[in-house]
């Protein structure tokens, strides 16, 4: 497959359509690692480590809106002597996680099926 | 203060006050975890310079604050491209008002320069001041969400005729275009430079248009409404064509009076500007004319609703 210049017009529609497509997979990321406690920089690194990389102006504003939505708790407490808040999937998270997953499989078939000979 | 001290209050004084203190701790816990996690993989203290591409890489304080606040616009796309033709309709109609006003000073024998300076200073005033107004209207049709666009019933969608543009957004334009037109015209009395502009200092509306000026803006009134009515009840499209042939009566009506009127403008009493004379009576002849041509052009598209409505009665 040919690679798109990342500076070319090409290249800037392709950066756009990856966010764009990120985006979705993100949240079901974040809501998924986090059926276990973490706080952010850890989820940050063990999100980096399965191979989607995120930055903090992402990850800590999305904790936040999660957390509003009522799909995450928090809590500060202090590790290694510092002060960190630790954020685990509320019972509503849980559910929606679930739907959420379903529905990835089912988009995941679907686009398999789709794009079988691309 | 260290560097990340300063960054880190930077970024606050961009965020919303009531969550500043619990994400500055959040960032500068992770700033911190990253700082560490470095010097353990070189085995010794991070460099000034590392720390600074640490920090560029986390971004400007400004746009890591950004983040956290909601997407926030004045006027949504769902309205945006009908504020935008009636900004430009708006700011157009003001130059041209500008434009009439200038050739009738020059032709009064008003020095050029006070023109130009009349140009000069348009993109600070009267340019602003429409710009101004349009947007603070939209803004708050755009807050109010018109409730029509919420409750709508897509068994009164109008069924399109041939001759009919598919659009509703040219109607939309000219209800919100009329509003703001009628709004000018409320205040006209009160702020005369909204008609005269740089002219109202020895410029004045005649005791005849006094007169007429309540009636004209009840007749003026009913059109928009009938107009609005169209917009928000397409159900009514088989009223389309008799409603526009009131409106377009109501608009011969008004300018039919108005020219009866005429002249409509006087010089200030007790002027002192040399050639007010020449300026009123050039002003009077550029309203006779437009209002000669408002006639001429409301009587074609009266003939065309006519037209239009012996056609759908024939089949």
């Amino acid at each position: 497959m040919r690679n798109t210049p990342p500076h070319s017009e090409a290249g800037h529609i392709f950066e756009n359509l990856r966010l764009e497509l990120r985006r979705g997979g993100l949240v079901l990321a974040v809501l998924g690692q986090l059926r276990a406690e973490q706080y952010g920089y850890t989820l940050k690194k063990a999100l980096a480590d399965m191979d989607l990389a995120v930055d903090e102006g992402t990850l800590y504003p999305l904790l936040r809106r999660l957390e509003s939505q009522g799909l995450l708790v928090s809590e500060w407490r202090e590790q290694d002597k510092r002060q960190k808040r630790f954020y685990q999937l509320s019972d509503e998270g849980r559910r929606i996680l679930g739907q959420l997953s379903s529905e990835w499989r089912r988009l995941n078939a679907a686009l398999d099926r789709i794009l079988e000979d691309v | 203060m260290t560097l990340i001290d300063r960054y880190l209050h930077a970024v606050r004084g961009f965020l919303p006050a009531a969550e500043q203190d619990d994400i500055i701790r959040e960032l500068s816990d992770d700033i911190h975890s990253q700082i560490a996690e470095r010097e353990l993989e070189a085995g010794r203290p991070l460099r000034d310079g590392e720390l600074k591409i640490l920090l560029q890489q986390l971004g400007h304080p400004l746009v890591l604050a950004a983040r956290y606040r909601p997407n926030r616009y004045l006027i949504g796309p769902t309205i945006f491209p009908i504020y935008w033709q009636v900004l430009k309709v708006g700011l157009i109609g003001a130059l041209i008002v500008h434009g009439a006003l200038g050739i009738a000073m020059i032709a009064g024998g008003r020095p050029v320069q006070s023109i130009v300076d009349v140009f000069a200073r348009f993109p600070f005033t009267t340019a602003v001041t429409v710009f101004g107004w349009v947007t603070l209207v939209f803004a708050l049709v755009d807050r109010t969400q018109l409730p029509w666009l919420r409750t709508w019933d897509p068994d009164k969608l109008s069924v399109p005729r041939l001759d009919e543009p598919q659009s509703r957004l040219p109607l939309l334009g000219e209800c919100i275009w009329s509003t703001a037109l009628l709004a000018w015209w409320v205040f006209v009395p009160r702020f005369p430079f909204l008609i005269f502009g740089p002219g109202a200092s020895f410029l004045a509306l005649a005791p005849s248009w006094q007169q007429l000026y309540v009636p004209v803006g009840v007749l003026w009134g009913t059109s928009l409404v009938i107009l609005w009515m169209l917009l928000v009840r397409p159900d009514l499209v088989r009223f389309r064509a008799g409603a526009r042939l009131l409106t377009g009566a109501i608009g011969l009506v008004s300018a039919a009076l108005l020219l009866r009127a005429a002249p409509l403008v006087v010089p200030v009493a007790g002027t002192t500007v040399e050639s007010a004379e020449g300026v009123v009576r050039l002003v009077n002849l550029a309203i006779q004319i437009g209002l000669v041509a408002f006639i001429c052009i409301t009587i074609v598209e009266v003939m065309r609703e006519v037209w239009r409505l012996q056609r759908a009665r024939s089949g």
